[in-house]
């Protein structure tokens, strides 16, 4: 009895297309929210925890932790202080130390960031589930002006091996002075990890010196106090300074009295981060806005339901007579009641199928720029099964609110029977 | 028409009354208080009371919607006094064919549509065309033409597209099909003008005939009465205050 009930459903609210099709869109608007928040708390967990791996702690300058996380790590932000390179050369001379990897920030190519690091760099960064970053073409850096890019950068600007790029100072969208004096040349790219290694520009620390070869405090070199990029391969290219140092250890258990050591670290104020914990603080941080988020998500749901609701009521009256032809024909109390609550069904499974289906497109759409601006890489995915379960919750909760106009619907019809009193 | 009465009630009643009495809530008066009415399988009866005189509260316990609140009330022998809400229901749509006064069908099925509508409830009916060896569509399609309507042609336009008197014939199509044994007319002819409703009320009369199907019609409008075998007053039969409103 339920199928023949349904279709009677499906053509009635066909009968009413435009407020059902209102209906569905104000449906339809708030599961895409409620799922599009979920969406990004899922995939920005994923993204955060999948950003680095195998590093047991990153060094910086004495700041917060997020900060120095979300600088060395995501490219977010600039660090207020550099490590001098003779604090350097003692920890990576420690003992617990296996590997360090020093990295230098400031500089940036068409808006991407450039690193300045230590070939090292590629055999010590892990990412994911400890994944090493593997070379789509080409080599790490050899010569002094030798450029590595991530997969986004050369495909964003059409870069491949052996093209010439200028770097420029500063870290905006738009360098407003370029090193273009001295062109890199690109000796390698490196394969998309999903990660802000896609998104950066890798060149030696040395190049990074030798770019900056009469600079003083940010501004340009006067002139006859630059060095041609000839010149600069001759001089000596030892940075005095780094941003940051990511170091492994040859014991996990040494973390806790490495990292105390270097924030008690007595010639430079310095500060010691273990990734995966600032990364549960970072996530902390964000995690409870991202429930209030979740919160008035599922609020506008509910606001989209009532506005079913209330339209639901209001057309009832003007369906008294449709009650009372189909309690002619034998229909109970009971049909009438199950066909108000199919119809609202039908609008909410329409209503959540449209707001699925419409997030699917909005990311398709927003997931580069989500990654430009904010560095995390939002996978398209099928739904996972939480998600899922929300659309059913939706579809259930859809028919819930179907049972206040139902319930009208079923007392009416028990008190007019078939009188049509309209 | 006596002679029709006589041999009427001959066969087993359709409908019989005893002291039935209807009233909204206990302690109101009485709607309804029929001593006693009977009507035969195959009689077409006018039963004629104006407006206020508990006709439709009279038809609603006929149909079993409403459930008498006291007395006996036998439609096709089924004691409708006990049986329960979904059952009267049930009974409804295997038993009885209703027409109303106007806007019968609903508006966003198609005309075949709404006729198949009353099969869609009642197994019964549609058990009784599959006997007859056809399809509930052709059925439907065949009592359409015979009212009248070529479907063929009117089926492409929505029902509301249909006239008054298209929309009645299509009402008694519903009420005909799976050959129901009572079909209830409440004021069909109301909402026509004087040649709609006298080409209606002769194939109504035909087609209840055809199908062997009981007739009862009520209006307000006396001068109707004269093509049916037997027409009642319901003033004269019901001693309650009517539904007053």
């Amino acid at each position: 009895m339920n199928a023949p009930l349904l279709r009677l459903a499906i053509k009635s609210l066909l009968n009413r297309k435009t407020t059902a099709i209102l209906t569905i869109a104000a449906i339809a608007l708030s599961v895409t929210l409620l799922l599009g928040v979920e969406k990004t708390r899922v995939g920005a967990r994923a993204s955060f925890s999948n950003t680095i791996s195998g590093t047991d702690l990153i060094v910086g300058a004495r700041s917060g932790s997020i900060q120095l996380l979300l600088y060395s790590v995501f490219r977010i932000g600039d660090a207020t202080n550099n490590i001098s390179w003779e604090s350097y050369e003692d920890i990576r001379d420690w003992p617990e130390v296996a590997w360090s990897v020093p990295i230098s920030l400031g500089d940036s190519h068409q808006g991407f960031r450039v690193v300045g690091t230590a070939r090292d760099y590629f055999r010590h960064y892990n990412y994911g589930r400890r994944q090493a970053l593997i070379f789509g073409s080409g080599q790490p850096f050899e010569d002094l002006f030798d450029a590595v890019i991530g997969a986004d950068v050369a495909a964003e600007l059409g870069y491949t091996v052996g093209d010439n790029i200028v770097l420029a100072h500063g870290a905006g969208a738009f360098g407003f002075t370029k090193h273009a004096d001295k062109p890199f040349m690109i000796s390698g790219i490196i394969a998309k990890t999903g990660t802000p290694i896609d998104r950066s520009v890798h060149v030696s620390l040395e190049a990074i010196e030798a770019i900056h070869i009469g600079w003083q405090d940010g501004r340009q070199p006067r002139p006859g106090q630059a060095a041609s990029a000839t010149e600069a391969r001759s001089l000596a290219l030892q940075p005095k300074a780094v941003t940051a140092v990511l170091v492994g250890l040859k014991s996990r258990m040494a973390s806790f009295a490495v990292q105390r050591r270097i924030n008690t670290y007595g010639n430079e104020a310095l500060l010691a981060i273990l990734p995966g914990v600032a990364l549960q603080q970072l996530w902390d941080a964000i995690g409870g806005a991202e429930t209030a988020l979740l919160a008035i998500s599922i609020m506008v749901v509910v606001t989209g339901f009532m506005g079913m609701t209330a339209v639901s009521l209001s057309a009832l009256n003007e369906r008294r007579r449709e009650m009372a032809i189909l309690r002619s024909v034998g229909a109970r109390p009971a049909h009438i009641f199950l066909l108000l609550v199919l119809e609202s069904g039908v609008l909410a499974a329409a209503g959540a199928l449209a707001g699925a289906a419409a997030l699917y497109a909005a990311l398709c759409i927003a997931q580069p720029i989500i990654q430009t601006r904010f560095g995390f890489y939002l996978p398209i995915d099928w739904p996972i099964l939480w998600e899922l379960k929300l659309l059913g919750l939706t579809i259930v909760a859809g028919c819930i609110s179907g049972f206040v106009p139902a319930l009208l619907a079923y007392r009416r019809s028990l008190a007019d029977g078939m009188a049509i009193r309209v | 028409m006596v002679g029709s009465r006589t041999s009427a009630q001959q066969r087993p009643p359709v409908i019989q009354i005893q002291d039935l009495r209807y009233r909204w809530q206990a302690g109101d008066n009485d709607v309804i208080a029929i001593e006693r009415l009977e009507i035969a399988t195959g009689e077409r009866v006018f039963i004629e009371g104006p407006s206020g005189s508990g006709k439709t509260t009279l038809l609603n316990l006929l149909a079993g919607v409403l459930k008498p609140s006291a007395g006996r009330l036998l439609v096709l022998g089924a004691d409708l006094m006990t049986l329960p809400g979904t059952k009267r229901d049930q009974f409804r749509s295997d038993h009885i064919g209703f027409v109303f006064q106007s806007f019968n069908l609903l508006p966003y099925l198609s005309l075949l549509e709404n006729v198949l509508l009353a099969c869609r409830f009642s197994r019964k009916r549609q058990e009784r065309i599959a006997a007859a060896n056809v399809t509930p569509a052709d059925e439907a399609a065949r009592l359409l033409t015979h009212l009248g309507l070529d479907h063929q042609t009117l089926a492409g336009r929505g029902v509301h597209q249909l006239s008054t008197g298209q929309q009645q014939r299509v009402a008694v199509a519903r009420a005909l099909i799976g050959q129901p044994e009572l079909v209830i007319c409440d004021e069909p002819t109301s909402a026509l003008d004087a040649d709609a409703r006298d080409a209606f009320l002769t194939l109504l009369s035909a087609e209840t005939q055809a199908a062997g199907a009981t007739l009862i019609f009520v209006s307000h409008d006396r001068s109707l009465a004269s093509g049916f075998d037997r027409s009642i007053s319901l003033n004269a039969v019901n001693h309650g205050k009517g539904s007053g409103r």
